[in-house]
């Protein structure tokens, strides 16, 4: 393959991105919830009570947008803040129980708006091409 | 040219469990806002946004354009548009000429100055900045990522 070819990558990237994040935000509008929500959300129900900076760092939101979403999770009830055990000056965000059923419900949307996308592929190509992003998108080993 | 390393987000995949990391959909926009991240960090010096490269790309590829069919292929809205395409062409590097089927048209075309711009200096970095996001793929990895993904965009219709 030539370097020009590999250099559309980011292209097709963009472009199936955007198509997902489309299909993602016409699946959560009837639920009122925004694809930043849901983001969220997921990633709290995920990786459990975060401090609010590695949140943000987990989905790439800025800090100031953070705070303001953690303040409407908290509002609506679905989040709260608590002390660290080991470091009691950082708060940690979690869920709540109302927070943790709204994930589970919005996680089914997103796997179905992921199967409609991927319907092209078959599993194996699936797992290969999510085992491709991994890497691509991971930290450095 | 050696990129100076971008503080770009990165994955923390310690902190993800099972079914966020193994979503497909979340794994490709993360990819898709990691190199995009890295693109418009190279552009920089240049004056140019991604989004700018992908109308320069669009018209050094198909010529004249109007500034719809522009907005259309590269899911920009309309009014977006034309602040790009103004800022394009103060910079010197397209312009705007009356379309002769329909004088109410104005057609885009890449100035000589940006069609260099585009092959030159810009095409190496776009090459530069993927080399490094895929860098962690074989040859034959890229291909196959590339097929799949080329399908996904075009399938999905």
């Amino acid at each position: 393959m030539t370097e020009r070819e590999s250099a559309g990558t980011g292209w097709l990237l963009e472009v199936a991105a955007t198509r997902r994040a489309q299909h993602l935000k016409e699946a959560l509008r009837p639920y009122g919830v925004r694809p930043r929500w849901y983001g969220v959300l997921i990633a709290l129900a995920e990786a459990g009570p975060l401090p609010q900076h590695q949140l943000g760092e987990l989905l790439g939101i800025d800090r100031t947008t953070m705070v303001g979403l953690v303040d409407r999770l908290e509002e609506e009830g679905m989040a709260g803040r608590r002390r660290g055990v080991d470091d009691r000056r950082r708060y940690l965000i979690e869920l709540t129980e109302k927070g943790r059923a709204r994930a589970r419900e919005l996680l089914l949307i997103g796997s179905e708006v992921d199967a409609e996308l991927l319907s092209g592929l078959t599993p194996d190509e699936r797992a290969a091409l999510e085992g491709l992003l991994a890497r691509i998108a991971g930290q450095p080993a | 040219m050696e990129a100076e390393p971008t503080t770009r987000p990165t994955l923390r995949k310690d902190l993800l469990s099972s079914e966020l990391s193994a979503s497909v959909g979340f794994l490709l926009a993360k990819a898709a806002e990691l190199v995009t991240a890295d693109f418009e960090h190279s552009l920089r010096p240049y004056g140019i946004r991604a989004r700018d490269y992908g109308v320069m790309s669009l018209l050094y590829r198909h010529g004249a354009l109007s500034q719809q069919q522009i907005g259309e292929a590269v899911q920009i809205d309309r009014t977006t548009m034309v602040s790009v395409i103004d800022e394009l062409e103060s910079a010197g590097l397209v312009e705007r000429t009356r379309d002769p089927q329909d004088r109410r048209r104005y057609a885009v075309t890449l100035t000589d100055k940006g069609a260099k711009l585009f092959h030159g200096a810009l095409a190496q970095v776009n090459d530069e900045v993927h080399d490094a996001f895929l860098a962690r793929l074989t040859g034959v990895e890229r291909e196959s990522l590339i097929a799949m993904l080329t399908r996904l965009v075009v399938d999905d219709r």
